[in-house]
């Protein structure tokens, strides 16, 4: 069952590691775009590309029949949806079977049960993985009962859930039916239901997820863990292999549960099973994460499988071409989130145009962008830009060099969390390795940059004498010695 | 604009604070504020956009990008935008940016909730309207303590970025 030629219902970065994947494999890409998107950077690593629909995801990247029409035109033999949009959303994957296109990802069956945190909850039980204390179904006031039942602090989850949207951390009863609210709306408009459940809150807890790969044939092998306990709005915003918190013996452990929820689930393809691990090293199933990730980088860049071309050739039908005990990891691994968001205004979205782009290049780092110098960040999708990764033969190497990197990086004209990052990846407990899912709110709440000012004023005063120069040129005005005269030689050429 | 020699001055504004920068060529002086002097020992432009500086002997490099009166900077990790004002302006010692009356989003997005209407009390800090964005929610709250003078969006419709939403009447 040869892919030829595959539709990435995506946009930005992942669309782009998708493409690349393919490209490698010998297949032809097709790209969508809605009309906020017509300049976009994924289109460029595509063989063909097609307008969706307009900018809001409903009537573009959302927009199921007019993504299959499209696929059914061009003959493409699947539909790899990325992350995010129509990743997780089984009426998609079982349109795309019955039209008899390959989703890139389960099959719909499994796709809907784990997509049902409730349901997956129900089955994981029932193979003996621990669950968190918690409670699905219930209507307003009862909440407040189940709640009392289950101990404050309550955390809400949305059950189609996933990047923290929806999710809310409750304290007391007096904010609980608002936040259930909230929550409800957020679920909605992300995921078009709005169930939600609750959960016992943990605290001093890691967040540790395995990258598991299983084929048709029921081989299912683990590909180590990812901690990302560095968690904004419960969104992750740095992510790291392999986790301090475990040792080979807990990493077998973890890793053994992980296939037995993916082989309960009867789940094919890449994904992830997501685990909060306590102070105490107790581990608890959180949610199969039915999708490639977005930090699935750090996996590759210590194990060596490309996740991208293994969920490719599984969804063609291969049987994986490893077993557990020939994967390896080597090394260390971390990964920073650039979001489109102004840190140091609660996060808020800054979308607009790129002025100027530089990423970083240098042995041990790897780029996942989506943005160019001049490209537009509508305010439509996902804030996601770019992606920076660092690997290092220990964690403190791979700590440094991504902090090396993201000083490099640079992205004028919108707000970028990057030195927030920087910061982060600074600080001692960061360092320490004492890396919880509280850890922002503990160690970064009141954060402002430390700023050089004066610096950043000499540069605009050598910049304002650019302009001047580009006039002076003109002008052919004398050249006298002095710092401003040695730009401008530059600027004539090398005279 | 002279040659060699003589001072030259700009204003900036970042953050709501002003900054006079007054620079002469010759000398490779430059004066922040009229009390710190820094000496600029040489200027390298590696691209047009980057730019490397000897200040003091440290050696800095500048990403830059102007957009008109709009100047962004990257220096060491980190981010600046500054404003060039006009030198008139920077005279008067009035605050850059007046307290505003209305409540707009600083980005496009979805009206999703309104909590106020016309006529209501409201206090500084307090909750206006919820505006989903980049699917998230982002509260809106109120610059000021007074009332409700209109309402000028329904839950459900769209919002322009700086748009007032809502318009209020200082009172105490």
């Amino acid at each position: 069952m040869g892919i030829k030629k595959i539709l990435v219902a995506n946009r930005g970065e992942i669309a782009i590691r998708i493409m690349k994947g393919a490209k490698e494999l010998g297949i032809k890409t097709v790209a969508i775009y809605s009309t906020a998107d017509k300049e976009a950077l994924h289109i460029r690593f595509a063989d063909e590309s097609v307008l969706v629909g307009e900018a809001p995801s409903i009537k573009s990247y959302l927009n199921m029949d007019k993504i299959i029409s499209i696929a059914l035109k061009l003959k493409v033999d699947a539909i790899h949806p990325g992350y995010g949009f129509l990743a997780e959303n089984p009426i998609f994957a079982q349109k795309c079977e019955t039209r008899g296109i390959t989703f890139i990802g389960p099959n719909s069956t499994a796709l809907a049960l784990v997509g049902d945190k409730i349901e997956a909850r129900e089955t994981v039980k029932k193979v003996g993985v621990p669950l968190i204390p918690g409670v699905s179904g219930g209507e307003g006031e009862e909440f407040v009962t189940i709640a009392k039942k289950i101990g404050y602090p309550i955390m809400i989850k949305a059950s189609m859930g996933g990047g923290g949207k929806g999710m809310h951390i409750v304290g007391n009863e007096s904010e609980l039916l608002q936040t259930i609210e909230k929550s409800k709306r957020e679920a909605y408009s992300s995921f078009g239901d709005a169930t939600i459940y609750l959960e016992k809150y943990i605290k001093n807890a890691r967040h540790v997820e395995f990258q598991v790969l299983a084929d048709k044939h029921g081989n299912v092998v683990h590909l180590f863990e990812r901690e990302c306990s560095i968690q904004r709005r419960h969104q992750k915003i740095i992510e790291e292999t392999p986790s301090l918190a475990l040792d080979e013996e807990l990493r077998e452990r973890m890793g053994e549960a992980a296939k037995k929820v993916i082989k309960a689930c009867k789940y094919t393809n890449a994904g992830t099973v997501e685990f909060l691990l306590d102070e105490e090293k107790n581990f608890y199933f959180l949610e199969v994460n039915a999708r490639i990730q977005v930090e699935h980088p750090i996996t590759e860049m210590t194990t060596g499988v490309d996740i991208v071309k293994e969920q490719i050739l599984i969804a063609e039908g291969e049987k994986l071409s490893f077993r557990q005990e020939e994967i390896t990891q080597k090394g260390h691994a971390i990964e920073a989130r650039i979001y489109a968001e102004d840190a140091e205004n609660n996060f808020l979205p800054s979308p607009g145009e790129i002025y100027y782009l530089h990423e970083p290049h240098f042995p041990g780092l790897r780029v996942d962008s989506g943005i160019y110098s001049g490209s537009k960040v509508p305010p439509h999708y996902d804030p996601i830009l770019a992606k920076l990764i660092a690997w290092g033969e220990n964690r403190e190497s791979a700590r440094k060099r991504l902090i090396v990197g993201l000083k490099d990086y640079v992205i004028l004209g919108i707000k970028t969390p990057i030195k927030y990052l920087i910061d982060i990846l600074e600080h001692p407990e960061f360092r320490e390795g004492k890396t919880y899912t509280n850890f922002l709110e503990k160690n970064m709440k009141n954060w402002s940059p430390k700023e050089e000012i004066e610096v950043a004023l000499i540069g605009a005063i050598v910049g304002e004498k650019k302009k001047e120069k580009e006039k002076k040129i003109i002008k052919k005005e004398e050249i006298t010695s002095s710092p401003w005269n040695e730009l401008g030689k530059w600027e004539l050429g090398g005279r | 604009m002279g040659v060699g020699g003589k001072m030259k001055e700009e204003v900036f504004s970042y953050k709501g604070k002003k900054y006079k920068v007054k620079w002469e060529e010759r000398k490779g002086e430059v004066i922040i504020n009229e009390k710190k002097k820094y000496k600029i020992k040489q200027i390298t432009k590696l691209t047009d956009n980057i730019l490397v500086v000897n200040v003091e002997d440290k050696v800095y490099t500048l990403y830059l990008e102007i957009v008109g009166e709009e100047y962004f900077l990257f220096v060491n990790g980190v981010s600046y935008f500054l404003e060039k004002i006009e030198k008139t302006t920077y005279t008067k010692t009035s605050s850059l940016k007046p307290i505003s009356t209305s409540v707009t989003s600083p980005m496009p997005g979805l009206l999703v909730k309104l909590l106020v209407k016309e006529g209501m009390r409201i206090t500084s800090g307090e909750v206006v309207a919820i505006v989903e964005a980049m699917k998230m929610e982002n509260e809106l709250r109120s610059p000021i303590t007074g009332v409700v003078k209109s309402v000028n969006a329904k839950e459900g419709e769209q919002v322009q970025a700086f748009t007032p939403i809502v318009e209020l009447e200082p009172k105490k």
